[in-house]
């Protein structure tokens, strides 16, 4: 007592001055509030901005390709808009009715979902451009056909599709295409999809159920939360009516939206399960500590005003606020918790005065600030968009945290309180921890540590593959995957991606990859591939197939001649049908195809022009897993023709940020070392050792367990490291407090970050769940190991300029 | 497309419109064996061409397997329907097999078809408009498919008949028109060659096609 009231008496010119610079700012500062209270309001509020859900905008979007960027995102963002129905039954007639009645409910919220196109073979006008261009356009099995052809062979043909009592099928008359060879393409193209048009509706088979086809387009993004609410019961209540019409009648439901709104669902879940719970703890907590609501109401104000302008500011910066950010976000920010903590926990502040209590713990709580900022500026200095963003969010949430405890607490600090009892609970728990980590057992529970996490290192194994961090409930997946098997959809995260200078050329490419795709088909590697060659065949392949044909059959004295005659026809017909054919001169060209309704489900893979090069995307459909790499050497040698794997890319890339922000974390700890020199001279390596204890012992927990090491446990580990280097900051500083009321904050804060970022541990989001685990065995190991390593510092030859040279 | 076979096996079924009297009447006057057989003479009318083609040969159908087109003249050819494919072969050698993997267009028809074989005449009405007049002992009818796509491969419909479907005829949407007519129905199994029996797969009747 008598250490800490001497210097008021002595400075009390000062700190009427310091008193009064105190209070304009904390003006300043509820100035600033508002104004952030005002923003949240306008843009949540007034412009209803909606919270961004897509797990991938948090991730990076890497290639420094452009065109395999675009290419990976038009497929992704194609992919993304899709819903795809499928409402079947045994019994056709059940089937049609109940996929009726579903679309019937759908159809009530026309503006956000509307029936989409697909391939279903259309109408005559929508074909036009490929019949008008017929001659040019054969099927593999055809052109070789005609190549090796011996002569009356095509004519035998024709005049065999003739005795057939089944309808012809084509487009236009028979005459137009005799040997049938546009019929043939036409239903090559038809094979992309099993789906056909059947009673005024689309309709698939699979063994013994018939499908009705409902392709849905959603109008708003998959991940927009708004879109998500107003779209989930449509579905939900369309899937029960449908199910009325009888019990066999099965749903299946595909499409980015419903794992969108599953993971959205159960982060807003866990955001107020997660967040009331820490809430509530904390709340406890301090209650048990303080007995009274003040202290919690100081907390729950410094975190609310932390928060607040950390939305406003992430709000004003960013145009799109990730849901995470929010979640995670906030429970960083409960971290801030310590500095009320920290300033609540000083006993003997109405003694010394509030403000200059504040002022004499500002250089342990900027230290603290800073180097949990230094921390978050890992984070930010991650290619993470979502990482990025959390750290901002984060960042200004402490600092106004941090700022409203320094800045308000003082004047809004009721009479003293604080329950002495506490307080010798916790310092009895720290004495008799002391007792049995630093006594007989000492070195014995040392070496056993150390082997443990010698063990758990050795042991400790790198996974970074992304499909680890996404949680679909299972039956989800498995309609996903049946759809997509009934469909024949292509897989849209594994693509070929083209680039070529010309239009052509890009078509010329697929071409030749085309030829290697066919051959692993063959092999049964995969089972097909869509291209817009298939549509559009280079103009190449269109003049040498045009060519071919009017070789091999339209030549004088051919195949013409000849089925003419076996027809009864004289040699006007002949000409005829050879000026019909040899009249065409133009080709197909990708913008026909593009205008066309039968391009609108497969526009994706064309990107067309990309500055000054052409590109183009091939999606593959049923990859045997075991094939994965033969496929993907499909494109080697091949000019111009890249193997992109989505997920394969972006965990590489999880991986090699994994490996450097280890390297980035430590050389965190020697810059803050580095910082730490001039304030505690040879002791700094104590303020340091805790978090580095935790840290490796974290980790070797997760070696032990068997569980992979990967980027968010890194990332949790900087956390730690800036957490747990608070609290041994906090040993440090105070020892000029009364005893015990440092461990003591310390103890309050470590409970309160377990119950905000340990109980993530229990989130079923994997990102989540490992920064949770990798907290909770971090923040308990640095609390526990911050009093032996700083236990010394009390007696230490430390200067303290906080305390004006005192000692 | 197959739309003759699909006629040919309409023997009792198929027209049904419950508002319209004359589609029971036409119901009532048709016969229903499980398996038949009889003689057809088909000619094509082609636009752009000056004379007709033409062809006759033998059909057999079976309720629950498919239908054997045997084509005797100009040249032999026979084309199996079933199922799941349709095959045409010359002198026992195959020369073409589209099955419902390759085309699944095929199987809706099949089972359109064979749903119609089974005594299914709400299908019908679900994928034709159907319009039908009877006269005496006779009775004509026309189908015109619902759907865009189907009208494309199957065309306009029209039969005539008294106890069996004796005429058909099959318009497309360029022109091409397809005419058959029948005669010499016989009905029962036993009118079955062992041949035709073959080709059905022996023995007849396996599985019921519905209950």
């Amino acid at each position: 007592m008598r250490l800490v009231r001497q210097p008021v008496a002595l400075r009390s010119a000062h700190s009427v001055s310091a008193t009064r610079w105190h209070r304009r700012l904390a003006w300043v500062w509820l100035f600033v509030v508002v104004a952030a209270v005002a923003y949240n309001a306008k843009v949540w509020l007034g412009e209803r901005r909606s919270l961004e859900t897509d797990f991938m905008a948090l991730l990076p979007t890497d290639e420094s390709d452009p065109v395999v960027s675009r290419a990976l995102s038009q497929v992704a963002v194609s992919a993304e808009q899709n819903v795809l129905v499928l409402v079947g039954a045994p019994d056709w007639a059940q089937a049609r009715e109940a996929g009726l009645r579903y679309q019937r409910v759908i159809a009530r919220d026309s503006a956000l979902l509307s029936p989409a196109l697909m391939a279903s073979m259309g109408s005559d006008s929508a074909l036009a451009s490929w019949w008008d261009h017929r001659h040019g356009l054969l099927t593999d099995e055809d052109r070789a056909a005609l190549r090796t052809a011996v002569p009356g062979e095509w004519t035998q043909r024709a005049l065999h599709d003739l005795l057939s009592p089944l309808g012809t099928g084509r487009i236009g008359s028979w005459k137009e295409d005799p040997f049938a060879l546009f019929q043939h393409w036409l239903r090559a193209r038809a094979a992309d999809t099993p789906v056909r048009p059947v009673d005024g509706v689309l309709r698939v088979d699979d063994g013994d159920m018939h499908y009705v086809v409902l392709p849905l387009q959603l109008r708003a993004p998959a991940f927009a939360l708004q879109a998500q609410r107003r779209v989930v019961p449509l579905f939900v209540e369309a899937r029960d009516v449908a199910s009325r019409v009888a019990p066999a009648v099965r749903v299946l439901e595909a499409g980015m939206v419903f794992p969108a709104a599953a993971a959205a669902t159960q982060a807003n879940h866990e955001f107020s399960t997660i967040g009331w719970g820490s809430i509530l703890g904390i709340v406890i907590v301090t209650w048990l500590t303080f007995r009274s609501l003040r202290p919690i109401g100081l907390i729950l104000l410094s975190l609310g005003v932390g928060t607040i302008t950390a939305m406003a500011v992430t709000a004003w910066w960013y145009p799109n606020v990730h849901l995470l950010t929010l979640v995670f976000g906030s429970s960083l920010i409960g971290v801030g918790e310590d500095y009320g903590a920290h300033y609540l926990c000083m006993s003997d502040r109405r003694q010394r005065g509030a403000v200059l209590a504040v002022l004499a713990a500002l250089p342990g709580l900027s230290l603290a600030l800073f180097t949990t900022l230094a921390s978050f500026l890992g984070l930010a200095i991650s290619p993470f968009p979502g990482l990025q963003q959390m750290a901002l969010f984060s960042s200004v949430g402490l600092a106004a945290t941090w700022l409203t405890v320094v800045l308000w607490f003082p004047a809004l600090d009721g009479p003293q309180v604080g329950s002495a009892r506490v307080i010798q609970w916790f310092d009895r728990v720290r004495e008799q921890w002391e007792r049995v980590a630093l006594g007989r057992t000492r070195g014995a529970l040392g070496v056993l540590t150390a082997v443990l996490v010698v063990i758990g290192l050795a042991r400790l194994h790198a996974n970074d593959d992304i499909r680890l961090l996404q949680s679909l409930p299972e039956d989800m997946i498995r309609e996903q995957t049946a759809v997509g098997r009934v469909l024949n959809t292509p897989f849209a995260a594994q693509t070929f991606v083209i680039r070529a200078a010309s239009e052509q050329q890009a078509l010329e490419r697929e071409e030749a990859l085309r030829v290697r795709l066919d051959s692993l088909i063959a092999q049964k590697a995969l089972l097909g591939y869509q291209a817009a060659s298939q549509w559009v065949p280079s103009r190449a392949r269109q003049q040498q197939d045009a060519a071919l044909l009017t070789r091999q059959l339209f030549s004088v004295g051919g195949e013409i001649d000849r089925l003419g005659a076996a027809l009864g026809e004289g040699a006007a017909w002949t000409q005829e049908m050879r000026t019909v054919t040899l009249h065409q001169d133009s080709v197909v060209t990708p913008s026909d195809w593009l205008a066309s309704p039968m391009s609108a489900p497969l526009r994706h893979l064309w990107l067309g022009q990309v500055g000054s090069v052409w590109g183009s995307v091939v999606t593959l459909k049923g990859v045997e897993n075991t094939r994965m790499t033969d496929v993907a050497q499909a494109a080697e040698g091949l000019p111009g023709v890249v193997w992109a794997d989505r997920i394969d890319s972006i965990s590489s890339l999880l991986g090699r940020y994994r490996v450097r922000m280890s390297w980035v974390l430590a050389a965190s700890y020697l810059i803050v070392w580095l910082m730490f020199l001039p304030r505690y001279g040879r002791a700094a390596w104590r303020v340091l050792a805790p978090s580095v204890c935790a840290s490796l012992i974290a980790a070797a927990t997760l070696g032990l367990l068997g569980q992979p090491l990967q980027l968010f446990h890194i990332l949790g580990l900087f956390l730690v490291f800036g957490i747990g280097v608070d609290y041994a900051i906090f040993l440090t500083e105070h020892r000029h407090s009364p005893p015990g009321d440092a461990w003591f904050a310390v103890g309050l804060a470590s409970i309160s970050t377990l119950l905000s970022l340990g109980l993530l541990a229990l989130s079923e989001t994997p990102v989540l769940r490992a920064f949770g685990a990798t907290m909770l065995i971090g923040i308990t190991v640095s609390t526990l190991a911050s009093p032996l390593f700083c236990r010394t510092s009390s007696h230490s030859n430390v200067s303290d300029p906080a305390s004006g040279g005192q000692t | 497309m197959i739309v003759a076979l699909l006629v040919v096996l309409l023997r009792g079924a198929a027209v049904a419109s419950q508002e319209d009297v004359a589609l029971t009447r036409i119901q009532a006057m048709l016969t229903h064996p499980d398996a038949m057989c009889g003689d057809f003479d088909q000619r094509k009318t082609l636009v752009g061409m000056q004379r007709a083609v033409r062809s006759s040969g033998r059909f057999c159908a079976l309720a629950d397997r498919g239908v054997l087109w045997m084509t005797k003249l100009p040249f032999a050819s026979t084309l199996r329907l079933t199922r799941d494919e349709i095959t045409e072969s010359q002198n026992e050698r195959i020369t073409s097999r589209l099955t419902v993997k390759e085309e699944p267009g095929l199987g809706v028809i099949n089972d359109l078809l064979l749903s119609v074989l089974a005594g299914d005449l709400k299908r019908l009405g679900a994928s034709f408009t159907v319009t039908a007049t009877v006269d005496g002992a006779t009775w004509r009818a026309r189908l015109v498919p619902k759907d865009a796509g189907m009208r494309r491969a199957i065309g306009l419909i029209d039969l005539g008949g008294g106890e069996f479907v004796r005429q058909v005829t099959i318009t497309e949407t360029a022109g091409d028109q397809t005419a058959i007519t029948f005669a010499g129905m016989v009905t029962g199994l036993s009118v079955l060659q062992p041949d035709e029996l073959r080709a059905f797969g022996s023995p007849a009747r396996r599985t019921p096609l519905r209950p």
